[in-house]
């Protein structure tokens, strides 16, 4: 049966169907409340068939029940953490009242690092703070993926202590928000960037400063977590000035405790490599002094080898003429003419047998001082 | 304003190291030093100059990542 929604009648008068009811109700809901943010206490948590999120948000005086996906969780939860649920006020059909939840953060320290803590302990498990994940950074990089705010002193820190400290890093900076409902999104959405890109940086560096919990909770959340881990451009993620580590700096490759400390650890102080450079500079002159003078040596050895050699042989072939000389003249037949012995010729002719004489043959007998005339008278052979 | 020449620092460091180890290793001929040592005198120099000289370049990407 048709409403009896005439002109003129007042909402009071008007009789509904249930299902108009409810449609009209969601209409007006729609007009007045398209988005509400709500801060409550998670009671109740459940998750059905891998994919809808019910739960609870509840004060000391009043209860909400709650709607959504698994997709738009910041990461485990558990009853009793404080969220602030930001979503649509729905009036179900058949189920009555609830909040379609759009997104959830944890919010008061105790929460977020229960909501962290919790966190932690699922992405532990999966094993993307395992230490044998670690690669090591470019040491220095050419180029250099910045993930910040162009606003912060983050940026200006980072940039001022790596233009000190070192020349020639192209830097990308790929402006985000790193605070506030929009930061996780823009800082997965960077990270994406870089790793498609055709000629990715060496590095990726995600920076800011310090601030409280809320302040850092994009970097505990697990979009962010599972973004830094999944990079393959190797990271380094340096949150100001905190004790407790966050998520995305426990993922990465790399932490630093600094934006300034982010790039010390990157890149060499130049001044020192400078005076390293002169170091080396004259280490290799005197290498080279030390080589040259090496050579020299072994030169100089080689030279007093051969002199000492050559010094040797003439000793010894000094040595071996006198010999010779003695044994020549131990030989010559002056010195045995001396000794007594006679040389005896016969026209001229050495005579060296009895056999080639004559009786009364005519001699010459050369003695060691004169020559005298003889003749034969008698032979004996023997 | 980059350096004008685009070098690899870590590269050319590990060359000149591996120089001077030669060369402290003693046993090269001279030739061979006098070679090694003029190449690391380059090396000495290209990293100088690209020290003194090399400046950052910092782009801000256009792209809205929002």
């Amino acid at each position: 049966m048709p409403p009896s929604n005439l002109p003129g009648q007042g909402i009071d008068t008007l009789t509904l169907t249930v299902s108009e009811f409810v449609g009209l109700l969601n209409q007006t809901l729609e007009f007045a409340y398209p988005r509400v943010s709500i801060v409550g206490e998670l009671s109740n948590f459940r998750v059905s068939k891998n994919r809808w999120v019910y739960f609870d948000l509840k004060d000391e005086l009043a209860s909400l029940k709650c709607f959504g996906t698994v997709y738009m969780l910041p990461g485990p939860l558990e009853d009793g953490l404080l969220l602030q649920v930001a979503g649509a006020p729905r009036l179900h059909p058949l189920y009555g009242f609830s909040i379609n939840v759009q997104t959830i953060q944890p919010v008061g320290e105790g929460s977020l690092k229960r909501a962290a803590s919790l966190l932690q302990a699922k992405l532990l498990a999966e094993g993307l703070f395992a230490s044998e994940r670690k690669r090591s950074l470019p040491y220095p990089p050419r180029k250099v993926g910045l993930i910040t705010s162009a606003q912060s002193a983050a940026y200006a820190d980072f940039i001022k202590i790596l233009g000190k400290r070192w020349g020639g890093v192209a830097v990308d900076l790929a402006d985000v928000q790193v605070q506030g409902e929009a930061a996780i999104g823009q800082l997965v959405r960077a990270i994406e960037y870089f790793n498609q890109q055709a000629k990715p940086p060496e590095v990726l560096v995600i920076t800011r400063g310090g601030g409280n919990a809320d302040d850092l909770a994009a970097f505990n959340s697990e979009q962010v977590t599972r973004a830094v881990a999944a990079s393959r451009v190797p990271t380094l993620v340096a949150i100001g000035h905190e004790i407790d580590l966050s998520l995305a700096e426990m993922a990465a490759d790399q932490r630093a405790s600094t934006p300034s400390n982010a790039a010390e650890l990157l890149t060499p102080d130049k001044l020192r490599e400078q005076h390293q450079l002169q170091l080396l500079q004259t280490q290799l002159a005197l290498s080279l002094q030390q080589l040259i003078k090496a050579q020299l040596q072994k030169l100089q050895n080689i030279y007093a080898t051969m002199t000492e050699t050559l010094h040797n042989k003439i000793i010894q072939a000094r040595q071996e003429l006198i010999a010779q000389q003695q044994l020549l003249q131990a030989l010559a037949p002056q010195a045995i003419l001396s000794r007594g012995y006679a040389i005896v010729r016969s026209a001229g002719q050495i005579v060296r047998s009895g056999k080639q004489l004559k009786t009364g043959q005519k001699l010459a007998v050369q003695l060691s001082d004169a020559t005298v005339s003889a003749q034969v008278e008698d032979i004996q052979l023997q | 304003m980059t350096a004008k020449k685009s070098i690899n620092y870590q590269k050319l460091q590990a060359e000149l190291d591996e120089l001077l180890a030669a060369l402290q290793a003693g046993d090269m001929d001279i030739d061979e030093a006098t070679n090694a040592y003029v190449r690391g005198q380059e090396i000495v120099d290209e990293l100088s100059a690209y020290l003194k000289s090399a400046e950052n370049k910092v782009t801000k990407l256009t792209k809205d990542f929002s």
